[in-house]
């Protein structure tokens, strides 16, 4: 288990064009479609957690799979997988950053790559929402978090706080989270 | 001692800088240019490029590349591990403590409030992202095309690469 970890997420670090958020719509297909190794309400609730924390977006999710999935050993494998392939290819650049700076294959191929990532940070929001959107509470913190989000700008972390505060209002009664599932 | 000051600098942009990515910037910004002139402004936008042209995440290619410059190889392994290490930390106190209680009334009830945003935040991400990404049109057909082939299953890695070879083709 160590060793696939590892394999996952240094596979996964490959393709992490524009930042953490990029690293999700793969780790969803791997881990949740393909290996189902974890479901997808437990995936949402490790990125949530992972967003919480201070630190690198990726390594943080990492750490918390890796550890969901196989302790201390799985947490540092999949850090260590998350991490090195961007280690790889810095140390490499950096012998020839000028040259490679201005390479226009380079600069083509991300260009043509980042609208992809873009599409797929989309579908995976939605595919997430499909399973996190139950009721209609639920779409009212969704919607008004994501309004806040792109007009206020306002920072995660505040937003989090905000939909932990929320839920706990909401859903806290038994009878309350039962009532909302119905409707 | 070169090399502790390095792990002091990332270890506190690590357990600082909240909101991952690009939240980081200033933060990186701050540390590096403004306090410890270690890049000149002009450098840390190249870092920034780099970054949105590589894979990985910025603050860990930010510590590879001032790392190396600072203290060759040696010097980039200790600025990532200290980046990363804070959070880490965290996280593996918060998994022990967090996957005892998940099932808890509580817990669960907190977390039915939390998805909804995070889902959200990665929504929103996508939104911010596709300013940058998307500049002409053939940069919106390959955002459509790439929607329509992850709603067919195609794999991620497959998108990304045919998108980015159409890229070579087009820009290179």
């Amino acid at each position: 288990m160590v060793w696939r970890l590892f394999g996952v997420f240094f596979n996964i670090g490959f393709f992490t064009i524009g930042g953490g958020y990029a690293m999700l719509p793969l780790l969803e297909r791997e881990i949740v479609d393909r290996r189902q190794w974890l479901e997808r309400q437990e995936m949402v609730d490790l990125i949530a957690t992972a967003q919480s924390a201070p630190g690198v977006l990726a390594v943080n999710l990492a750490v918390l799979v890796g550890y969901r999935l196989d302790s201390l050993k799985g947490a540092l494998a999949s850090a260590l997988g998350a991490v090195l392939p961007s280690f790889f290819i810095i140390l490499l650049i950096s012998q020839f950053f000028a040259r490679f700076y201005t390479n226009s294959l380079a600069q083509g191929f991300f260009r043509g790559a980042r609208p992809a990532v873009v599409a797929l940070l989309a579908f995976s929001a939605f595919s997430l929402a499909r399973v996190s959107f139950k009721g209609f509470r639920a779409w009212g913190i969704g919607l008004a978090a994501f309004a806040l989000l792109v007009t206020l700008n306002l920072h995660p972390v505040l937003v989090i706080v905000g939909g932990a505060v929320a839920g706990w209002t909401l859903f806290r009664r038994k009878e309350d989270r039962n009532r909302d599932v119905a409707s | 001692m070169l090399l502790l000051e390095l792990f002091w600098v990332f270890f506190r942009i690590g357990a600082f800088s909240f909101g991952g990515g690009y939240a980081m910037i200033p933060f990186l910004y701050h540390e590096l240019v403004t306090t410890h002139a270690w890049l000149s402004h002009h450098e840390m936008t190249d870092v920034i490029t780099v970054s949105q042209m590589t894979p990985g995440p910025v603050a860990i290619n930010a510590a590879t590349l001032v790392g190396y410059r600072l203290a060759g190889v040696l010097g980039s392994a200790i600025a990532t591990g200290a980046v990363i290490l804070p959070a880490t930390l965290i996280l593996l106190v918060v998994a022990r403590y967090f996957w005892a209680r998940y099932q808890a009334e509580g817990v669960q009830a907190v977390f039915r409030g939390i998805r909804p945003v995070a889902v959200a935040l990665v929504a929103s991400a996508a939104v911010t992202l596709a300013v940058g990404a998307v500049v002409d049109w053939i940069t919106a057909v390959l955002l459509v095309a790439a929607g329509l082939a992850s709603f067919y299953r195609v794999h991620p890695v497959v998108a990304i690469v045919a998108c980015g070879l159409v890229g070579v083709l087009v820009y290179g």
